[in-house]
């Protein structure tokens, strides 16, 4: 439950780098292109708690054209077993839950599509838990 | 009027006359500030004179701690310590943990106000109501280990409790601290504030306990508070096994970890030598401050020469940016024995380290030469010459003598076109995140009101992705404005001034914050809050210190951020490209006033200080 009112609103504006230009092949059309495509291989990086649940802190991956980041998220969860688990699931409340933290090619998939960004072949993807500030 | 948490009593004490009385705490200053930052904060706007010399005996030091402080509520055991920056003209408010805090709250009071100074060098000792002005002409020269331990022996109890200066405040450094057990009250030059009083140290001891307003509201607000650190699966045992030293894997991951005087961010990549996770190989144990079930302080125990035996309290994240990617020192022994260095000095290790890195750059590009630096090879990762220019700072020998103020000051005596290197803004130099990949943290480091200081107005949301109030792009500018105020008065009203460990927004109680700290007020002291009221407290000490800032001659044209972030690009990794324009930083300073309510100058208006009860502060603006 969060406070009644925080007093501002969000918006973001974001500048037009390059990786904005390709994100934005997640277009309806881009997607279908995607689609198309049989397999799209991704590097998929963890650093801490999520590396030492996975075992290994980079691994390549071929997944089906299309795949999402929720697609992924699952798919590391087999790969990690029960343990890896929760902390891949959408959080329910924040405070009982890590906040698991997703970049694909240094960019945060909140300000992009969130657990459905679609992945793109050659995408780099950054998993980790943050532990705290300094 | 408050019933617990707050002793009630403000100890006012004055060194050019050795007097001292107590004053009772007004409830309103209680209402309206909370504790900690916001108290003193308040009293320095009331009486010190923002255009006095820092280093004069007008400037006051004030110490309050927070009405939790001393309860048995965790993570509560904290202190805000002020006067005006000798290294920014600007307020100067830093906080620190340890046990002194809770020492003088069972001292009996919720601020000391030190006044004046000292004609010889002297130590305070503050005990049942008395206060002692003791000779501390022996104690002149020691570190602040030594200090504190030579005070215990004098007075003949160990359980005393000590905040005192080492060399390098007595010396005046503009980077100096003042320091507890190994906890630092850092940045902004306090130390020097000290130094300059001929105060040595404060050596208190008490035995109050606080009183609880209601019991059944008291136990159900901590139960609530326990229950999110319980539950969060990252303050145990994570946090509790790291600290805050894997803050270094993730910017390192992001790309914002910088690196070479910060012209190497991306480039240099040094988490499996001096990352949280490699740093646990050189554990010596824990420590945690006063009544904390966390113990997020890792104990480290440098093992190879020529640091073998170096053992510190850290090093923090942003310990291992000043000492390591800054300076571009991969070694971890050498981190270690720099950061117990800085704290035996009290150098602030943020200061200290840039500024070494400002003297690196400067070396490479030959505007200091072999001559300068009496021999020194100067380059980047040299941590040899690093240990030992910190040892000629504290000491103020040599090139010491030049960058023992910090880089605004070095650069102002060096020349030569040197302040184009020089990190730091308003005289304060960069903490550990490249803001280019991070703008509303980039924001806070030009608008806080103790300058670059992380602390002040962290953006958990651009570094840890914590969605609140809302998600966020790090790289977007728009919405940021408006961001840097929200985190701005959260930090101030949730930690500095609760004098709460920050740690618990972030990890334990990050979805009812607001609502934790009220419901902890109504509890302990009998004073009630909604939430929001809760954020206004933080917008009004913001304000206050605003106009404080005003008044010292603080313009526009200080909220800034060095050249090199607004032109150059951070060069590789995942934030490659990203910079903060002077538009960009213009965009972001605009909505940022606006949302504040203050003009396009960014000076508040009276409206907005009438709205937040501290309209008599508008006069002095001549509004």
């Amino acid at each position: 439950m969060r406070p009644p009112s925080w007093g501002c609103s969000g918006g973001t504006r974001v500048p037009g780098t390059a990786m904005t230009a390709k994100r934005s092949a997640n277009t309806e059309q881009g997607r279908d292109r995607r689609l198309e495509a049989t397999t799209v291989n991704v590097k998929v990086r963890s650093i801490g708690l999520i590396n030492s649940l996975l075992g290994q802190a980079e691994r390549d991956l071929a997944l089906p054209g299309g795949t999402m980041i929720d697609g992924l998220l699952g798919r590391l969860s087999e790969l990690g077993g029960e343990k890896l688990a929760p902390y891949l699931a959408v959080p329910k409340e924040l405070s009982a839950h890590a906040p698991l933290r997703v970049m694909v090619n240094g960019r945060d998939i909140a300000a992009l599509q969130g657990r459905q960004t679609v992945l793109q072949d050659g995408d780099d993807v950054l998993i980790f838990i943050p532990i705290a500030g300094g | 009027m408050y019933r617990g948490g707050y002793t009630g009593k403000i100890l006012r004490i004055n060194l050019t006359d050795k007097t001292f009385k107590e004053e009772p705490l007004p409830l309103e200053v209680a209402q309206d500030f909370i504790g900690g930052s916001g108290f003193t904060v308040k009293y320095l706007y009331d009486e010190v004179p923002a255009d006095c010399d820092p280093l004069g005996p007008e400037n006051k030091l004030i110490y309050a701690p927070g009405p939790f402080t001393g309860t048995t509520i965790p993570c509560a055991s904290r202190m805000a310590i002020n006067a005006k920056s000798p290294a920014t003209g600007a307020m100067g408010v830093a906080t620190t943990g340890g046990h002194f805090p809770v020492e003088m709250k069972r001292a009996g009071y919720d601020v000391i106000i030190v006044e004046g100074k000292a004609e010889e060098p002297t130590y305070l000792w503050i005990k049942n109501g008395e206060v002692k002005f003791r000779a501390a002409k022996d104690l002149w020269g020691l570190t602040s280990t030594d200090t504190q331990q030579a005070i215990k022996d004098e007075l003949h109890d160990q359980n005393v409790r000590v905040s005192c200066v080492g060399p390098a405040g007595e010396k005046l450094s503009k980077m100096a601290c003042i320091v507890n057990e190994r906890r630092v009250a850092g940045r902004k030059g306090l130390g020097a504030v000290m130094g300059s009083k001929n105060l040595k140290a404060i050596a208190l001891r008490g035995n109050l306990q606080m009183e609880i307003s209601d019991k059944e509201k008291y136990d159900a607000a901590r139960k609530r508070m326990r229950d999110g650190m319980r539950n969060s699966p990252i303050l145990y045992p994570e946090f509790s096994r790291y600290g805050t030293s894997t803050t270094l894997d993730l910017t390192q991951a992001m790309g914002i970890y910088p690196a070479n005087n910060w012209t190497g961010t991306g480039d240099f990549a040094p988490a499996d030598k001096i990352g949280g996770f490699a740093f646990e190989a050189l554990s010596a144990g824990k420590t945690a401050c006063s009544g904390c079930p966390v113990g997020c302080s890792q104990l480290r125990l440098a093992k190879e020469p020529p640091y073998t035996g170096w053992f510190t309290e850290g090093p923090e994240y942003e310990t291992l940016y000043a000492f390591g990617g800054v300076t571009g020192v991969d070694n971890p022994d050498a981190i270690i024995a720099a950061d117990r260095i800085s704290d035996e000095l009290g150098l602030d290790t943020i200061s200290a380290g840039v500024t070494i890195a400002f003297a690196m750059e400067l070396f490479e590009r030959g505007i200091l030469t072999l001559e300068d630096t009496g021999g020194m090879d100067l380059r980047f990762g040299n941590h040899v010459a690093m240990v030992k220019l910190l040892h000629m700072m504290g000491e103020r020998e040599g090139l010491g003598n030049i960058l023992a103020d910090g880089t605004k000051a070095a650069a102002e005596r060096i020349g030569k076109g040197s302040e184009k290197y020089a990190m730091h803004v308003k005289g304060l130099e960069l903490p550990a995140y490249d803001v280019r990949g991070a703008k509303a943290h980039g924001l806070n480091y030009a608008t806080a009101f103790t300058g670059a200081d992380h602390n002040k107005g962290y953006a958990f949301q651009e570094i840890f992705g914590i969605p609140i109030p809302y998600a966020v792009d790090r790289l977007a500018t728009e919405g940021k404005g408006k961001l840097c105020k929200w985190n701005q008065d959260a930090r101030t009203a949730l930690a500095d001034s609760p004098t709460m460990c920050v740690f618990l927004m972030d990890m334990a109680v990050a979805d009812f914050m607001f609502e934790n700290t009220a419901d902890l007020m109504e509890g302990t002291t009998g004073l009630t809050y909604t939430p929001e009221e809760v954020h206004q407290v933080g917008e009004r000490v913001n304000n206050l210190a605003r106009v404080f800032n005003t008044l010292a001659g603080l313009t526009r044209a200080d909220d800034d951020l060095p050249e090199r972030l607004k032109t150059e690009p951070i060069p590789s990794g995942p934030s490659k490209g990203q910079m903060i324009s002077q538009a960009d930083l213009d965009f972001m300073l605009d909505e940022y006033y606006e949302a504040r309510g203050w003009t396009r100058e960014g000076i508040p208006t009276r409206a907005k200080l009438e709205e937040l009860r501290v309209g008599y502060a508008a006069a002095k603006l001549g509004l």
